[in-house]
């Protein structure tokens, strides 16, 4: 493996031995190993231990965690996992980082918290609205009534920030920084240091080596902002989510793929940098705080983008007039299903949507064919559904009547899309990685902890990370 | 554009002003986004009137479904839609307020005054008496019951343009600020000097403005049909940009001139800053993703509009004189004085037209329809196609209804021009796209003219400035009278020619 240039200003250049995982002392690091620059020598005096510690790694597969630990590539981790427990667990359905990020913050699914995807219908209209904090329905854990002094960052789903008792700046989809951050007297400080709220896609066209240098220079200052802030208060609970893994996994999942890539050991490379601030961060924590790691869902090799709408207009379910940019407001009566983002069907019924002409009648034996027609259909000689799961199986909550009707869960080296302003099938697209329903990562350790269902779901981190506030929401 | 029984009630908050673009995402790669109009992915917008709608995709919400657009005579207009008119004490700029603010829009508007002084400088005047601007927003106060807003401001003063555009956060800025004479721009080196400077560079420094200030504003420049000139190949005048299955053949090769800017060969040097107004505003859209409808405006007469008519104090100026008076306005108040009407050469040469009562109807429709963000368009605002021959015949025709019995006269040609040439204008867009019908006419707005000025005290106004009616400035620079060609009375003629649409 590529040696990489330490970013810990101690002098030395080269990978400390003392953080590899044999080391048994980790949950009591030494003064010296903390004293870097962006944290400052003097945080630790008068400054109590968070009693949680959520970390999120967005799109890190547990199978890869464990194998990266394992060989030396992520050696913090190695540490971690080996000091607690580290479980697959199952995302949300669809596997869409905005819902799976939701259910892990609130311990309900889609029907508890009204984020089925990135996207959704705005009620009794054709307009397509982007879920956001605002259409986020559910309190998260930091919002309780006792959570007390709160940091967290990065967060998915937390756009734009909104109030809370400590400090909050969203991850994505984050519009504009200035409405991110609460509270807002903190802004010019990330301003000031370069926090971005995204990384700069565009990066990508210009080459792979510039993207990855952008994931890790986005990396670095969100990390230095984290124990910037950290150091200011005693958070009783913190969070800080990982999201550069996910766009790395995304556009870079073939080059970790093929050994042989030019790209493969930036994949490394930065899986490896992405477990120094891991290292950074438990160096700051002990035994008294409840550490949990997690990603919101697996990832795998993506051959083949999927349009679903294209798909179910080629056969007729879904009708469109002519329009130089088709939206769902382009919608015929005739339609009578179409799709969302990623793999979300919804018959066009009457009585929810406008032009709606599918009634409650006929809805069971369309949903029949539609699932018979999922599952048989092959594009460019793949098949593109393994499943096709009811939505009112799925959900439960105050939201669950604005469900999907139907979830395609795609088949392997397929992703599904549900754009509407394409007409292609097939979608050109650079991403090479997609999100699996199976595998994201589940860890925890700490005395105060809940059993871990035997089928782990996004849904459950609450009830082990915080098992008495789940214990008093569920008696509520 | 999805379809709507009104012309724009299809357009899409992609194209309203009112909604602030937050970046293209690509939820296939979880929400990336990016902030640049130019990338690929999903758009992403936020109202600034309804915040209430969240984050939200602009092409799903149609100007007939939004509650902040409103059904009027001109399709679908943004509620309260701030309008900024560049040039607003003007021939074109004072109506357009007046019809704006009684559709309900808050209009904004700023003048150097510049035209009043230099047509006082010439020694003319407006033959039709106007009110200071104070008096005109109070009159428009009292009998239109609208509120306008205006300071006076030179287009050139950029610090004080930016900072009222940055005080009002126009919708659409109507650049109508500049000097707009043919013959004025070639009378001497200062004239043409003083032109390009206003035009060229007044247009430049607004495009940064708007860039910097007002982004979402639509841009409806005026330019001009002398801008492409009168080809002598006969090819049609397009709408400022080829169509997409234009080709061009050379040396046994086709290439496509889709899309592309069609070929300019401006007039004067007026003509010249207008083209240069077109490429400015044109590459601004393309660089900074703004966006302009660039009017390609016929020769532009009469003076009547239902606000106008509201008062005498609401009267737009008409100038009638050399330099600021167009042919049809000029060739009326030949008539009514007993001067014959001076035709330049053969008198064959072939115009578009428009009236002004059409053209703000034409510029109000093109303000309600914005251009989605970086989109330049060009319209050609012409509804007829006229010789001036054809023009002299009709005004005196008309005139006769009123007791006159004017000359024609034909005279050297005092511009550098083709005087027989074919001239076919497309000119589709604002009737097909826009819902444009004509509601005037030559021989209706003739007479309305003849009707006003042959009062006594228009007549006494023309009168005053008779001798700045003939021609005299010549593009060549030569000094010296035109001469004359021929004089003849129409209605000696038998079964004369009658102006009719070419």
């Amino acid at each position: 493996m590529k040696k990489i240039q330490k970013r810990w200003p101690n002098g030395s250049d080269s990978w400390d031995t003392s953080r590899t995982p044999e080391r048994a002392d980790h949950q009591r690091p030494l003064s010296s190993d903390i004293n870097h620059v962006a944290t400052g020598n003097n945080r630790r005096q008068g400054k109590g231990m968070p009693q949680l510690f959520l970390l999120g790694i967005d799109g890190l597969p547990r199978w890869m965690w464990q194998q990266f630990a394992d060989s030396g590539i992520m050696p913090h981790s190695r540490q971690l996992l080996d000091s607690g427990t580290l479980v697959p667990m199952k995302s949300a359905m669809p596997e869409v980082s905005s819902a799976a990020w939701a259910s892990i913050v609130t311990g309900q699914d889609s029907g508890g918290h009204n984020v089925y995807g990135f996207t959704d219908l705005i009620d009794g209209t054709y307009t397509l609205g982007f879920t956001s904090s605002r259409t986020f329905r559910a309190k998260p854990f930091w919002a309780a009534e006792d959570a007390g002094p709160s940091l967290i960052m990065n967060v998915p789903q937390t756009y734009p920030a909104q109030p809370l008792d400590g400090m909050l700046v969203s991850g994505f989809v984050a519009l504009d920084l200035d409405k991110a951050v609460y509270p807002a007297e903190q802004l010019p400080w990330l301003k000031e240091r370069g926090y971005a709220v995204d990384a700069d896609m565009s990066l990508v066209e210009k080459g792979k080596s510039e993207f990855v240098a952008e994931l890790r220079r986005v990396m670095q200052v969100r990390c230095d902002a984290l124990h910037h802030h950290w150091d200011r208060e005693d958070w009783r609970q913190m969070m800080f989510v990982l999201t550069g893994t996910d766009r790395l996994n995304h556009y870079l999942w073939e080059d970790y793929e093929d050994t042989s890539s030019p790209h493969h050991q930036a994949f490394l490379d930065y899986y490896h940098e992405v477990d120094q601030q891991i290292g950074r961060i438990l160096e700051r924590l002990d035994d008294d705080t409840t550490i949990a790691a997690v990603s919101d869902h697996g990832f795998a090799a993506q051959k083949i983008s999927v349009n679903l709408n294209c798909l179910l207009s080629q056969h007729g379910y879904l009708q469109l007039k002519a329009s130089e940019r088709p939206s769902y407001i382009d919608m015929l009566p005739e339609t009578v299903a179409f799709a969302m983002d990623p793999g979300r069907i919804y018959l066009h019924r009457k009585g929810r949507h406008p032009g709606g002409t599918v009634t409650d009648e006929t809805a069971e034996q369309l949903m029949q064919q539609l699932t018979t027609f999922f599952l048989n259909t092959q594009v460019d000689g793949r098949p593109i559904a393994t499943a096709v799961h009811r939505g009112a199986d799925i959900y439960r909550g105050p939201f669950a009547h604005r469900a999907p009707d139907l979830v395609v869960m795609a088949a392997e080296d397929v992703a599904l899309s549900g754009r509407m302003n394409t007409d292609d099938l097939i979608e050109p697209t650079a991403i090479n990685g997609k999100h699996t329903y199976e595998e994201s990562s589940f860890f925890v350790r700490g005395h105060n902890v809940g059993a871990i269902p035997a089928d782990m779901k996004v849904e459950h981190v609450l009830d082990v990370i915080l098992p008495q506030r789940a214990a008093l929401q569920k008696a509520a | 554009m999805s379809e709507s029984a009104c012309h724009n009630g299809g357009q899409t908050c992609w194209s309203c002003p009112a909604v602030e673009f937050k970046g293209h995402v690509d939820f296939r790669a979880c929400g990336q986004a990016a902030f640049r109009k130019a990338a690929q992915g999903q758009l992403v917008v936020e109202c600034k009137r309804r915040p209430e709608i969240g984050y939200f995709d602009p092409t799903s919400i149609t100007f007939e479904q939004c509650t902040e657009w409103q059904e009027t005579e001109c399709g679908y207009l943004l509620k309260g839609m701030k309008v900024l008119i560049l040039g607003m004490d003007g021939y074109l700029g004072w109506p357009l307020a007046l019809k704006l603010a009684k559709l309900g829009c808050k209009v904004y508007g700023i003048d150097n005054m510049l035209r009043r002084k230099l047509v006082e400088e010439r020694g003319a005047q407006s033959v039709v008496p106007i009110e200071t601007m104070e008096d005109r927003i109070k009159a428009a106060n009292e009998h239109l019951d609208v509120e306008i807003d205006f300071r006076e401001i030179d287009l050139m003063d950029r610090d004080a343009l930016f900072g009222y555009i940055r005080e009002i956060g126009p919708e659409s800025i109507v650049q109508f600020a500049e000097i707009p004479s043919a013959p004025y721009s070639m009378a001497d080196v200062d004239k043409a000097v003083d032109t390009i400077q206003n035009n060229v560079v007044g247009t430049l420094g607004l495009l940064f403005g708007v860039r910097d200030h007002a982004p979402d504003a639509s841009i409806i420049k005026l330019g001009t049909m002398g801008e492409y000139g009168s080809p002598l190949t006969g090819r049609p005048l397009f709408e400022g940009l080829f169509p997409g299955d234009a080709v061009l053949q050379y040396q046994g090769q086709e290439w496509s001139l889709g899309g592309e800017l069609t070929p300019r060969d401006p007039v004067s040097f007026y003509h010249v800053s207008k083209v240069q107004g077109t490429f400015s505003v044109y590459e601004a859209c393309k660089y900074w993703w703004l966006r302009s409808y660039d009017v390609m405006q016929g020769v532009i007469y009469g003076n009547h509009s239902a606000e106008l008519a509201a008062s005498p104090a609401l009267a737009t100026r008409l100038d009638i004189d050399e330099w600021w008076g167009t042919v049809v306005n000029r060739f009326v108040a030949q008539a009514v004085i007993g001067m014959p009407l001076t035709i330049y050469g053969s008198g064959n040469q072939l115009r578009g037209y428009i009236t002004l009562k059409d053209a703000m109807q034409c510029i109000t429709r093109l303000i309600a329809a914005p251009p989605e963000p970086g989109q330049y368009d060009v319209v050609n605002q012409v509804t007829d196609v006229f010789s001036v021959k054809q023009i002299a015949m009709t005004v005196a025709k008309i005139g006769a209804e009123f007791g006159l019995d004017p000359e024609v006269q034909r005279i050297e040609n005092p511009r550098v021009e083709a005087e027989e040439h074919p001239y076919e204008v497309i000119h589709d867009k604002l009737s097909d796209r826009f819902g444009f019908s004509s509601e005037s006419s030559l021989e209706d707005e003739v007479r309305a003219m003849f009707a006003t000025l042959t009062q006594p005290a228009m007549v006494e106004r023309i009168r005053e400035q008779e001798n700045k009616l003939f021609p005299r400035t010549k593009w060549s620079g030569e000094e010296g009278e035109l001469k004359v060609l021929e004089t003849w009375k129409p209605s000696m003629e038998a079964g004369d020619d009658q102006a009719e649409a070419a």
